[in-house]
């Protein structure tokens, strides 16, 4: 066993001494870490909400309205010049001339929100959705105010004074904190797309030098036999993974804040399955593709297709049903579920039994189809 | 045909050439003959236009390479001393790229590239990727792509490493061949046996410096007739120059701690080897060579060609 | 202009015996849009939100709420599920669903008596979009069951007093509530059925506002440009790359010993990676076009194409003429492409990018790529609409390749050791 250590050590030793290897190991991932995080909000609650009001009535109703849209979460203004359409450079709702008279005399009155380029897609779709519950409120109050004897604004204020009838508290599972977001979302799927495809990349373009060279013949030929050498070699790629993942957990948690769960012992179980499972895909792959060039092509392709039906790329909740269900036929979506299990519900080890024998069911086979294409010469 | 005048090259602190000359004739075989690091391949990278030497010159046909490298490098054909062939393509389709590199078109270049699978016996394989050829195969491809535009002067280096003595037969006979055939070749090998069964003068080079130049009876000729005598024993250089000391047949060669090598003129070796065993005197070994090469090396640098 | 023709042809010919790498480089694209596609694409849109009901109250208010989320308009969006009482919990934390709505007991007590009632939303913490949706459909709910409570009242009121009293309620009061209801129902009708207020989105000035139920096409369409420009730049990695696969194999030293130039020998190559960019370009395009099944400008897009090809020679020039090895090349090329990649709308559409990001993208030709070729694909735009991107890229291109045949002429020229 000594010698397959020896071989597997050699393989990770030879990895560490080629320069870019730091880069492509270690600063890349940091770097996507950062970069879907700040794509998703950074590490800490959104800014609040830009919009300007271009109030073009200035009757009660239309000022009941503003007053319904304006709270904690809106950076609300209403700038003295009014910017032209188009070139505005912060989102902007425009309250129609004739609003007020308009609504109390039942006729439709459309409000529009303008967006700018600068807004990114969720932010838009928030401030609709919270211009739509002002509407829907002051559309309440304008009823009851109208019920108990018309609609006046001295009327409006006083409905708008009572406390609310009907509330709603949010709460969140699991251990109850607020949604994951920016980072906490980034950084699990993000270490499991880099270690898969750096694992991939590395373990496959290094066996393949050797196929070529001549070197893994040479290996052959010392009294281990064949079966040891592809043992040594598994191992090689596991410790470059496991390597991999756990500097990047440290960074995950000292760089980006991330809490990794509950459950030391059930997160080092799913790390350690997930490498296992990727260092077989590794040695696969070294044992199928002809050269480095190959294994390096292949070996970026297969990593981001299995990250991104793995849910490392977007969350998963958003694939239809189906793609959700056949992705488990992919060992990265066994390893985003655990992530989910221990990070976001605070689960532990027995929580974690099932995507780690899926992962190491995954190594497994792997492990097996490359001990029987690999060919040494 | 091929003129090399002074050249002299500098690799940072290593003068790796240092102001060779030598010509070459138009139907000759020319060696350079020399250990590894010798400067062989410089020179030839020299006179193809692949290194600018510091110092020097060298004519082609007459042509200046400095002025017109373009017409230098029509004229002649180079087979490096790495096999440098596309393995993706095919002979034919190797032979065809490099022709049209070297100004062959259509017919011409048709034929050309015939005639030279015929050469190097590649013909039947002519259409099979070079992926999949022999050793010996590749290194046959690899000198008729220095052929196939039919060079004034065509540069060698070291064409025959790696390869099966048959193959290396059939490599030289190529050579004798083209030689024979008008061209000029400058051939550079560390084999004593190619430079002195296949050229026709030969020049020894070693650490960049040209140390003789000559056909094979000159060069014998200056490492004079007699043998080489190697003594090997628990003695030191001192003590072993004295034992000859005087003796006018007797040339000292090198000495070392531990060896002695003594050149006998006029078939002196018996007498000297009786000499040198009378007596009590701590010799462990001795060996005669006859007259060669590597003993001219040995004469002239005190060390071994293969060293 | 023969030798240059063969050098082409010559390089061409290798990359089709050895078609695996661009192969795979070129199906990437295709597989990555594919997938958003398949995700984002599919016909039903966004997935449903799996909304899980615990009704404690059972009565008139909650079985109302209830029919409310069952409505038509509700099943579009919501897949909602009532559970037994302290069971949703636990499913929301098995992952089985977006959110859990707990409706208390006395909830139709509170209504009626028009008590302060709470609702809680309890959201699946693994999802962030769903769960969002389910909150601001719930919010929006709770308004109108709010503002419904209050423009109620004296209905309600009588209700509550049928509801707790003993026996049936008479017809006098079944009247009198009717017509309260009635009367607060007129009253209302004019702000509320319809509503009397409503809203128009804008989009940014050049973006189509966001379709509802984006098809696979369109999805597909979107991802397309930006990746596919990437991939255009990795072919281009691939082509110029050879340059030191050449000098390591021997046969760039071989070529330097021919009658040609360095100058020579290095446009060969850049021809030759042009070239197979050119025939990368027109088999995504070709894709592109029969995915659109609509025309697009020729003109435009060749002028595109050609600026594209350009600013893809020149950065791969740049790049194999600063790197010593094969090896270090490779991995310069790889890590900058990525990094244009993220921020140039390759893998992230530009305007998911924070505002800072997306003024750097700006600087990457990935981005202009990008913009250009939905511009064209999106929205019908003619030369006009693609001649900044087509001046960018050129003029980055331009600029780069001569930077990078001098680069490579000088390294070619040099890099031959004895």
């Amino acid at each position: 066993m000594s010698n397959v250590l020896w071989l597997a050590w050699n393989d990770v030793r030879l990895t560490a001494r080629d320069k870019p290897a730091f880069l492509w190991l270690v600063a890349l991932p940091i770097a996507m870490m950062w970069f879907f995080g700040a794509i998703g909000g950074g590490s800490e609650r959104p800014l609040r909400l830009a919009l300007d009001v271009l109030d073009e009535d200035g009757g009660w109703v239309a000022r009941a309205l503003v007053d319904e849209v304006r709270d904690d979460t809106i950076d609300l203004q209403e700038p003295a010049v009014a910017q032209a359409p188009g070139g505005a450079e912060r989102r902007r709702l425009v309250v129609p001339a004739g609003f007020t008279a308009g609504v109390l005399a039942g006729e439709r009155q459309v409000l529009r929100v303008e967006h700018v380029a600068s807004g990114t897609t969720e932010s838009n779709l928030a401030v609709q959705a919270h211009v739509v519950r002002a509407i829907a409120r002051t559309i309440g109050r304008l009823a009851t105010a109208k019920i108990e004897g018309g609609a006046s604004a001295e009327r409006y204020r006083d409905v708008a004074a009572r406390p609310a009838l009907v509330r709603l508290a949010v709460a969140t599972a699991g251990r109850g904190t607020p949604v994951p977001r920016g980072r906490e979302q980034s950084v699990p799927g993000m270490l499991t797309m880099t270690v898969l495809m750096m694992t991939l990349i590395y373990g496959a373009v290094f066996l393949t030098i050797e196929k070529q060279s001549g070197m893994l013949r040479r290996q052959s030929l010392v009294p281990m036999g064949r079966g040891r050498v592809i043992l040594a070699k598994l191992i090689g790629r596991l410790i470059l993974a496991a390597l991999q993942i756990g500097v990047l957990v440290a960074a995950g948690r000292l760089l980006f804040g991330v809490s990794w769960g509950r459950s030391p012992a059930g997160l080092a179980l799913l790390l350690l399955s997930y490498a296992i499972a990727v260092a077989g895909l590794a040695t696969l792959l070294g044992a199928v593709v002809r050269n480095p060039a190959q294994a390096s092509a292949v070996g970026w392709i297969v990593g981001m297709v299995l990250a991104a039906l793995g849910g490392c790329w977007w969350p998963s909740e958003v694939m239809p049903a189906w793609m959700r269900a056949a992705a488990h036929v992919l060992p990265t979506a066994w390893a985003m579920d655990g992530f989910h299990g221990l990070i976001t519900f605070g689960q532990g080890l027995p929580d974690v039994l099932v995507p780690a024998a899926a992962l190491l069911g995954f190594g497994g086979a792997f492990s097996i189809l490359a001990a029987r294409l690999l060919r040494v010469s | 045909m091929i003129q090399a005048e002074g050249l002299s090259k500098r690799f940072g602190e290593l003068k790796a050439v240092d102001r060779v000359s030598f010509d070459v004739r138009a139907g000759e075989i020319y060696g350079l003959l020399g250990p590894n690091g010798a400067g062989k391949t410089t020179i030839l990278s020299m006179i193809a236009g692949l290194l600018a030497p510091d110092e020097g010159r060298v004519t082609i046909d007459g042509i200046d390479l400095a002025r017109d490298p373009i017409a230098v490098k029509a004229r002649l054909g180079v087979v490096p001393q790495e096999v440098a062939l596309y393995d993706e393509l095919s002979a034919r389709e190797n032979l065809r790229f490099w022709g049209g590199l070297y100004g062959l078109r259509g017919a011409r270049l048709a034929k050309a590239v015939d005639d030279s699978l015929e050469r190097v016996g590649l013909a039947p394989r002519a259409n099979d990727r070079v992926r999949t050829y022999s050793g010996g195969m590749k290194r046959r491809l690899n000198l008729s792509l220095g052929l196939i535009h039919e060079p004034r002067a065509l540069l060698l280096d070291e064409p025959t490493v790696g390869i099966d003595p048959q193959a290396r037969a059939a490599i030289l006979d190529l050579v004798r061949a083209i030689a024979a055939a008008g061209t000029a070749v400058l051939y550079t090998t560390h084999y004593l046996d190619e430079a002195e069964t296949l050229c026709h003068r030969i020049g020894i080079l070693d650490h960049g410096r040209r140390l003789a130049e000559g056909t094979l009876d000159e060069l014998k000729q200056l490492h004079g007739e007699g043998e080489l005598i190697t003594v090997r024993g628990a003695f030191d250089a001192a003590a072993a120059r004295g034992w000859v000391a005087g003796d006018a047949t007797i040339e000292v060669v090198g000495a070392e701690t531990g060896t002695l090598v003594l050149a006998a003129k006029d078939g002196a070796a018996a007498r000297i080897l009786a000499k040198l065993l009378d007596g009590d005197r701590p010799i462990d070994g001795v060996s005669i060579r006859p007259p060669s090469l590597n003993g001219l090396f040995l004469k002239l640098t005190g060390r071994e060609l293969r060293d | 202009m023969g030798l240059l023709a063969g050098m082409v042809r010559k390089d061409l010919l290798r990359h089709a015996r050895s078609p695996l790498g661009p192969a795979l480089v070129l199906a990437f694209p295709l597989i990555f849009a594919g997938l958003i596609a398949l995700t984002f694409g599919g016909s039903s849109g966004t997935p449903k939100v799996r909304l899980l009901v615990e009704n404690r109250d059972d009565g008139l208010a909650s079985q109302l709420a209830l029919a409310a989320l069952r409505d038509a308009r509700m099943t579009a969006y919501f897949d909602v599920e009532e559970v037994g009482v302290d069971l949703g919990l636990a499913r929301i934390e098995r992952d089985e669903a977006s959110a859990l709505l707990r409706i208390p007991n006395g909830f139709t007590d509170a209504i009626l008596a028009r008590e302060p009632v709470t609702l809680e939303l309890v959201r699946n913490p693994s999802e962030r979009i769903l769960p969002e949706i389910a909150e601001q459909v719930m919010a929006v709910g709770v308004e109108v069951l709010d503002a419904g409570a209050r423009v109620l009242g004296p209905g309600l009121d009588g209700l509550r007093g049928a509801i707790e009293g003993d026996g049936w309620p008479t017809p006098g009061t079944v009247a009198a509530i009717a017509t309260a209801v009635q009367s607060s129902a007129q009253a209302a009708s004019t702000l509320v059925f319809p509503p009397v207020i409503a809203l128009e989105v804008v989009a940014a000035a050049g973006n189509e506002p966001e379709e509802q139920g984006s098809t696979f096409s369109i999805v597909f369409l979107t991802m397309l440009p930006g990746v596919a420009v990437w991939a255009l730049f990795m072919v281009g990695d691939t082509g110029m790359r050879d340059i030191l696969t050449e000098a390591t194999a021997g046969t760039l030293r071989r070529q330097l010993a021919a009658p040609l130039g360095v100058r020579e020998i290095v446009a060969g190559k850049a021809l030759a990676m042009a070239a197979l960019a050119l025939i990368s370009l027109t088999i995504l395009a070709g894709i592109g076009a029969f995915a659109a099944r609509r025309p697009v400008d020729a003109g435009a897009f060749l002028a595109l194409s050609a600026a594209l090809v350009l600013a893809v020679t020149g950065f791969s020039a740049v790049v194999y003429g600063l790197a010593r090895t094969e090896r270090q090349g490779s991995t310069l090329a790889s890590i900058v492409l990525l990094v244009f990649a993220f921020l140039g709308g390759a893998f992230v559409p530009l305007d998911s990018l924070p505002a800072s990001l997306r003024i750097v993208s700006r600087l990457t030709p990935i981005a202009w790529g990008t913009m250009g070729y939905q511009s064209l694909l999106e929205d019908g735009a003619g030369l006009s609409g693609v001649l900044p991107s087509v001046l960018v890229l050129a003029g980055f291109g331009a600029s780069f390749l001569v930077v990078g045949m001098w680069l490579l002429g000088r390294k070619a020229a040099r890099g031959v050791v004895a």
